[in-house]
């Protein structure tokens, strides 16, 4: 009993190395649990990138499942997951709406000449205020939603094939949205 | 009185975590407010919520963007919209989540993060407690057996002190805790009352 008790320092300390190193395995922390999740898309007014006259409303989403991606081009991110974006939008049904994000219009015009546009149409949010509507702590985030409007996964960063194969797939599938032959191999 | 030092730093330590945490303010943002009470409650806001971009810097304290776009929010919230404290809380948790208060709420994830600390202080108190009970039994050493002895009245009274017991065949002598009980009063030592303590 009392040789047994000498274990115990080793054991506490056994115990905070376990701990540390599940650490490691952990989440980002920059990664926050989204508090929008499930929830229906906030209504909001916001005016086309394209056309800064003409104003749309959540309105503009519903109808069939939509991919509203968050992104700007001061965010380095953005361009890499671009390729990623430009793909889903070549082989799958799936609709991409854009918003972007405290971004000049000039610059974000320049870069869907020069990167191919795979929006459907993009938001305009030049002082964040829709950002803040959605909980955006960054840029890029990703929402989707099904065709009631509901928030049903984000996406903290960027869209990438791995994030497609394991995360949006299955999510497409749930929805019933055409991800085509090429996408569907991915798997 | 290693004992005594021992309580004191558990107490200070205890009193100097509830003290208020150290905050740091950095902003330079200008607004506009109607009056003073209305600034007051903008600054305590700002002061309570945490920059979702950095983890542990309060919007007051951070310079990222974003933390720059919720207080306009706060601002806009509180002076343009009317909102009270209660309100804005609502408004960036509903948006942000918990990780934007500083002081989550109870619920199945969070009670471990709530409780922990109690269960820290009920271990260091049974660890104390213990470790008190336990100093009771030390040995006597040279100069307190002879002063027993003396007491007592005899040197051959066949008194056992290795383990701290004394015991003497007519009217016993306990030794324990430091305290010489002296059963009965038969105690023929010079000046030696029915009962007194060592010091040690």
């Amino acid at each position: 009993m009392k040789r047994a008790r000498l274990f115990l320092p080793l054991v506490i300390f056994l115990t905070i190395i376990a701990f540390g190193y599940a650490g490691f395995e952990l989440n980002d922390p920059h990664q926050l649990p989204s508090a929008l999740l499930n929830k229906p898309f906030p209504e909001f007014s916001a005016p086309l990138l394209a056309e800064p006259a003409r104003v749309v409303d959540r309105q503009s989403l519903l109808g069939t499942p939509v991919l509203v991606n968050v992104w700007a081009t001061w965010c380095p991110t953005c361009k890499a997951e671009h390729d990623e974006l430009m793909r889903i939008r070549r082989e799958t049904d799936l609709r991409i709406v854009g918003i972007n994000y405290k971004d000049q219009r000039a610059k974000a015009l320049r870069w869907l000449a020069d990167y191919g546009n795979p929006y459907d149409f993009v938001l305009q949010d030049l002082d964040g205020g829709l950002g803040v509507e959605l909980g955006v702590y960054g840029a890029p985030e990703s929402f989707l939603l099904d065709a009631q409007g509901l928030i049903v996964y984000k996406r903290v960063g960027d869209i990438n094939p791995r994030v497609w194969r394991d995360e949006l797939l299955p999510q497409l599938e749930t929805l019933e949205v055409g991800v085509g032959s090429l996408s569907a191999d991915l798997r | 009185m290693t004992l005594r030092l021992l309580l004191i730093c558990a107490v200070a330590v205890l009193l100097l975590s509830f003290g208020p945490p150290a905050r740091a303010a950095a902003q330079v943002d200008i607004y506009q407010f109607p009056d003073s009470q209305t600034e007051l409650r903008y600054r305590g806001l700002i002061d309570e919520f945490r920059c979702p971009k950095c983890l542990n810097t309060n919007l007051a304290g951070s310079d990222a963007p974003i933390a720059r776009d919720l207080r306009r929010t706060v601002h806009r919230l509180v002076v343009t919209e009317g909102f009270t404290d209660d309100q804005v809380r609502d408004f960036l948790q509903e948006r942000y989540g918990d990780f934007v208060l500083y002081s989550p709420p109870f619920k199945p994830g969070t009670w471990i993060l709530w409780l922990a600390p109690l269960g820290f202080v009920l271990c260091g108190a049974i660890i104390l407690l213990r470790t008190v009970r336990h100093q009771g039994a030390v040995p006597l050493n040279e100069s307190e057996q002879r002063r027993i002895a003396a007491i007592v009245g005899t040197a051959d009274t066949g008194a056992h002190t290795e383990d701290g017991d004394v015991n003497v065949e007519d009217g016993a002598v306990n030794v324990e805790d430091g305290a010489v009980t002296v059963e009965d009063g038969a105690v023929t030592g010079k000046d030696a009352g029915p009962q007194m303590e060592l010091d040690r």
